[in-house]
Parts: structure tokens; sequence; C-alpha cells
């Protein structure tokens, strides 16, 4: 799938994992990043922005492993924004999916 | 590609950003590096997954690159993101000009200036290290640690009840992996255990009573002062020097790759310094088990060491040492380069020399000493003992104050020159090259000496010889109690009295 393409919804992808549960940096970008294939390398550029426009917040949670971990967190901000991103997409994705279906009227 | 090689690259790549913002990045990857190692992914794997660092930087830069200085309410972010600890930021001491945040950003990011003072309480574990610091008690719980500021130190001090805070506190240190800075830890009570982790910065463990030491530094240097553990007491490092001062403990072992190692005024259980390029200096050291000291081509500097086994290896580095004693057996061994050995004690001295020459002064042993040398020479004096074997191949050999029942003396061709303070059994070989041996003027022996060229002189009368020519000569001096016997090659044989 194309690459810029891709980058566009990641930021979607990372707050509809998010509005679900907490996670930490590894976690996080490896769900996304399998399940959309992308390099799991613009993720973290990602999280960075969000967290600077305070759609998601950071704290540290203790690990069973080692030190403790910096989960990131779903800001009210973050939410609203998420809804949104959720909403266009539907739109946009019902959009696509009528004229690939041939559903839309010429 | 590994995890340092990554970060490296990342990090050049960020050189546009501020200093506070790269330390986060690179805390955020090197998180991603642990955590994937943690999952059982090669670091080689992770590297892939992430792309190239570079790209990774331009991802970052296009994010925040032109972006005003970073907002000073990031660390109360942090500690208003855990419900468990937003009670207690009320309790954090600071005057309303030096907010929490700020100070707790400058500890953060700033350690290359401020000193962190940490106290922590008795019988408490404590690990402090950069890439990941953590203070928990015996019992794994994190401690409350209050920060007041002391001048330009900030004063960390352990609050009871025990809380998560010191845990926050360590998460914040510890996100910050390649800081550069100097961990200063003072605990003047006892503790647990004392870990230590740091990459560049410099270490400086003072005034220290722990039940375990374990100091680690990969470039910096590692200073311990008034350190006393029950238990070992364990310091690495590898391109840093370490310098040890009044340290007590069981075992401590201190190792270097490149860098020095100081030891001063050491009382241990067992000792094991090995240094590799470094030099390594160790004075004053009272050790009740094995004292082990070892390095590669770095220099070996001691005064002062007391152990029951002493073990030096050294490869090309020069040995001077000064007033050593091994309650049992003082091996030394050396593969070029010279050794200088003033003042040993031991009941068993064994000394391998390769190539380097060998320099012996005030040397007393029990039972026997072993000495040599391959090509180098060996000279000394007063050697005393039972029994004395010398062996040269190519270098000679000349000791003087010789005071022992036997002197065993082999060498090819350098010549054997020994002054005997006292009258021995002797036997000597050499292949070429002169033998020349001073008795007391007393000395009773019977003598038996072949040489093959060079002619034979005894300076004593001699009563009943029995063969006397340029070749061998056999007889007796007063009593003959002692045996003196000389093969060699060729070279002249002279046995002269005092």
């Amino acid at each position: 799938m194309n690459a810029q393409f891709k980058k566009g919804v990641l930021e979607l992808c990372v707050l509809a994992v998010l509005s679900r549960q907490d996670c930490y940096g590894f976690e996080l970008v490896s769900r996304v990043s399998h399940s959309i294939a992308m390099s799991e390398g613009t993720v973290y550029p990602l999280l960075k922005r969000l967290r600077d426009d305070e759609l998601l917040t950071t704290y540290l949670k203790e690990s069973m492993e080692g030190p403790p971990r910096k989960y990131y967190r779903l800001t009210e901000k973050g939410n609203e924004k998420y809804r949104q991103l959720q909403e266009e997409w539907h739109t946009f994705t019902k959009g696509v999916d009528d004229i690939i279906e041939g559903r839309v009227v010429q | 590609m590994t995890k340092g090689q990554y970060l490296d690259r990342l990090s050049e790549s960020l050189l546009n950003l501020p200093e506070e913002k790269v330390q986060e990045i690179i805390a955020d990857i090197y998180a991603h590096f642990e955590d994937g190692r943690a999952a059982g992914i090669s670091e080689e794997d992770i590297a892939k997954g992430l792309g190239s660092p570079e790209e990774l930087a331009r991802e970052y830069l296009k994010t925040c690159g032109d972006e005003a200085p970073p907002r000073q309410d990031t660390a109360r972010e942090w500690v208003r993101g855990d419900r468990r600890e937003e009670a207690y930021v009320e309790e954090w001491h600071f005057s309303p000009e030096d907010a929490l945040n700020v100070a707790l950003w400058n500890i953060t990011l700033r350690l290359i200036s401020i000193t962190l003072v940490v106290d922590v309480h008795d019988g408490a574990d404590v690990m402090a290290r950069f890439d990941g610091v953590r203070f928990p008690n015996s019992d794994g719980e994190m401690p409350y640690i209050r920060f007041t500021r002391n001048g330009d130190d900030i004063l960390a001090e352990e609050i009871y009840p025990q809380t998560a805070l010191g845990g926050l506190l360590a998460g914040l240190l510890g996100t910050y992996p390649r800081l550069r800075g100097t961990l200063y830890v003072t605990l003047p009570r006892e503790i647990g255990r004392l870990i230590s982790n740091t990459t560049s910065g410099k270490q400086l463990v003072r005034h220290v009573a722990t039940t375990e030491a374990r100091l680690q530094a990969s470039s910096g240097a590692i200073e311990g002062e008034q350190l006393t553990a029950k238990g070992d007491i364990q310091v690495n490092t590898n391109s840093g020097s370490q310098r040890l001062t009044n340290v007590k403990g069981q075992q401590l072992h201190g190792s270097a790759t490149s860098g020095g190692i100081i030891g001063e005024n050491i009382h241990v259980d067992a000792l094991r310094i090995q240094a590799n390029s470094g030099a390594l200096v160790v004075t004053d050291a009272v050790v009740t088990g094995d004292v082990h000291m070892q390095t590669s081509s770095g220099a070996i500097r001691l005064s002062g060491i007391q152990g029951d086994n002493l073990t030096i290896q050294r490869n090309s580095g020069a040995l001077k040492a000064e007033s050593l004693q091994a309650k049992t057996i003082a091996r030394i061994t050396a593969t070029s380069g010279t050794s200088y050995i003033h003042g040993l004690k031991a009941e068993l001295v064994e000394i391998h020399h390769n190539s380097g020459s060998l320099s012996l002064g005030d040397v007393s042993f029990g039972v026997k000493c072993a000495l040599e040398a391959t090509s180098g020479s060996i000279q000394g004096e007063n050697i005393t003992g039972a029994e004395l074997s010398l062996r040269g191949i190519s270098g000679a050999i000349h000791l003087s104050g010789i005071a022992a029942d036997k002197v065993a003396a082999n060498a090819s061709s350098g010549g054997i020159r020994l002054h005997l303070v006292k009258d021995a059994d002797l036997s000597l070989g050499n292949a070429s090259g002169q033998v020349k041996v001073v008795m007391p003027a007393s000395a009773e022996f019977a003598y038996d000496i072949e040489t093959a060229s060079g002619g034979i002189e005894i300076g004593y009368p001699t009563k009943g010889a029995m063969e006397m020519n340029k070749r061998s000569a056999r007889g007796t001096v007063g009593g003959g109690i002692r045996s003196v016997k000389v093969r060699t090659a060729s070279g002249r044989v002279r046995i002269l009295p005092e």
C-alpha cells in the first residue's frame, strides 16, 4: 500500500489502540506496525507529535522486567480527535466502497 | 546494527534538536530496543524494524524541528500522569521559583553540573544506574525520595513511609540512557546492595557501607572512596579508569579494558585486579586470601601488598614492586618488559620471565625460590632462604648477597656470577660464559668442576686434590661439608673466597 496513504491512517490507528488501553512504546508500535505493515520507526515520531499536540499524555509504570516503562494514554482531547478521525475514516471508506462496489450513481 | 550503533547514528542525526529532546528521543528508542530484546527479538531485527536511524531522525525533525523550546511542564505532566503519585506532588520541597517540574527536569537532563546526593535508610538495596535508575528496598518497595536544593546540589532524602515516588524518580532518571554526567552517591549509613551502571558518566561512590557493591561504567571513570562491603565488591570499567581508596570487603574484583586501575589502602579477603592496556597501581593492600594482578600491556606498580598466594601476570608492561608479602606462594610471570622487585617475602617464590630483565632486591623465602628468564638477565642482591634455583637461557645471572642452603643455577649462554654470604651446596651448569662464585673464606666444601675450555681457578687452599688441570678439578676445602659442582661447556670457572 502507498506509504503516504499509510501515514495518514497511522494516527487513527494509534489513537484507536490507545482508546482501548494504555500502552508502552514497544507494545503500541508492535501492534500498529504489524497490522498495517509499516516501519516501526514512523510510529515514534508520531507519538511525539501527538504528545506535543496534547492528544496523548505519558506516565511511568513499574514493570516486572526492568526499569519503569513510559506508558501512553489518550487525553480527552485525544479522544475527541479519535472520534472525529474515526468518523472521517468511515465516511471516506464508505465512499470508496461505494465506488468500488458500483453503488455510486454516475 | 547493534543498539549502540543505532542510537549513536540516531543522536548524530538529531544534532539540530535541543539536547533535552535528543535525550528523550534516544530514551524512547532505547526502551524500544530493551522491550524488543525482552520479547526475544535480536537487536539486528529491532533495528531493521525501525528503519534507518537517519530516516527516523528525519521523521522526528519533521515533527518537532522548528518548535519552540521544550515546555517546562513536561515533568509535571509525567508526575500527574500517574494518579498514584499525584498525592505526593505537594510534598516536594522547592521554593516557588524552583518549580518541581523545572527541578526534576534539571536532575534528569543536567547531571553534568548537578550533584545528586542520595541518602537511603539502613538495609535498603540501592540500585543506581543512568539507564534505568531504581531505588527499591530489600522488600522490593520503592522508597519515597524527597528533593531539596542545597546550593548547586540536589539533596535527595528518603522519607518514611515508603511510596512509589522513588520509583517515579527512578523512572525519570532511567528514561535517559545516554546521560553524560556524574552520578554521585553518598550513603553515610549502611545500605543493602549498591549496584550502579553508567554509560559515559563518571561515578563517585564515597563513604558507603553496603552488603555488596557492583559498579560498572562503559566509558566513564569510577572513583570509590571509603567503600565497605560485607560481601564482594566488583568494579568494572571499559575505557574509563578506576580509583579505589580505603576499600574493605570480602572479594574485591576490579577490571578495566583500556583504563588504568589505582588501588590504595585495601583490606579484603581476596583481591583480583585485571587491566588490559591500562596501568595497574596498587598501594597498601592487606589481603587475607589470594591476590591476583594481571595486565596485558599496561605497567604494574605495587607497593605494600600482603596476601596468602600472590600472583602477578603481565605481558609487556613493566613491573615495579616494593614490599610484597605472600604467606604461601608468590608467583610472577612476564612475557617481556623489565621487572624490578624490591622486598619480596614468601614460602615459595616463582618468577618466570621471558625476554625482559629481572632485577631483585631483598627477597626472603622459606622453602624455595625459582627464578627463570629465557632471554633477559637475572640480577639481584640479598636473597635469603632454603633452596634457590636459577635458570637463564641466554641472559646472564648475577646475584649477590645470597644466603641459602642450596643453590642451583643453569644458564645456556650468559655467564653466572654468584656472591654467597653463607656457604651452600652449589650445583651450576653453563653452556658458554664464565662462572664466578664468591663464598665466605670459612667455607668448607668438596668441589667437582668440569669445563671444556677456559680454565679453572680455585681460590681456596685445597687439600687432597684428586685431579687438577685446565679442564677438570676435584678436591676438598676444609672438612668438605658442602658440595660444589660445576659443569660448563666453555668459559672460565672461578671459585673464590671473599
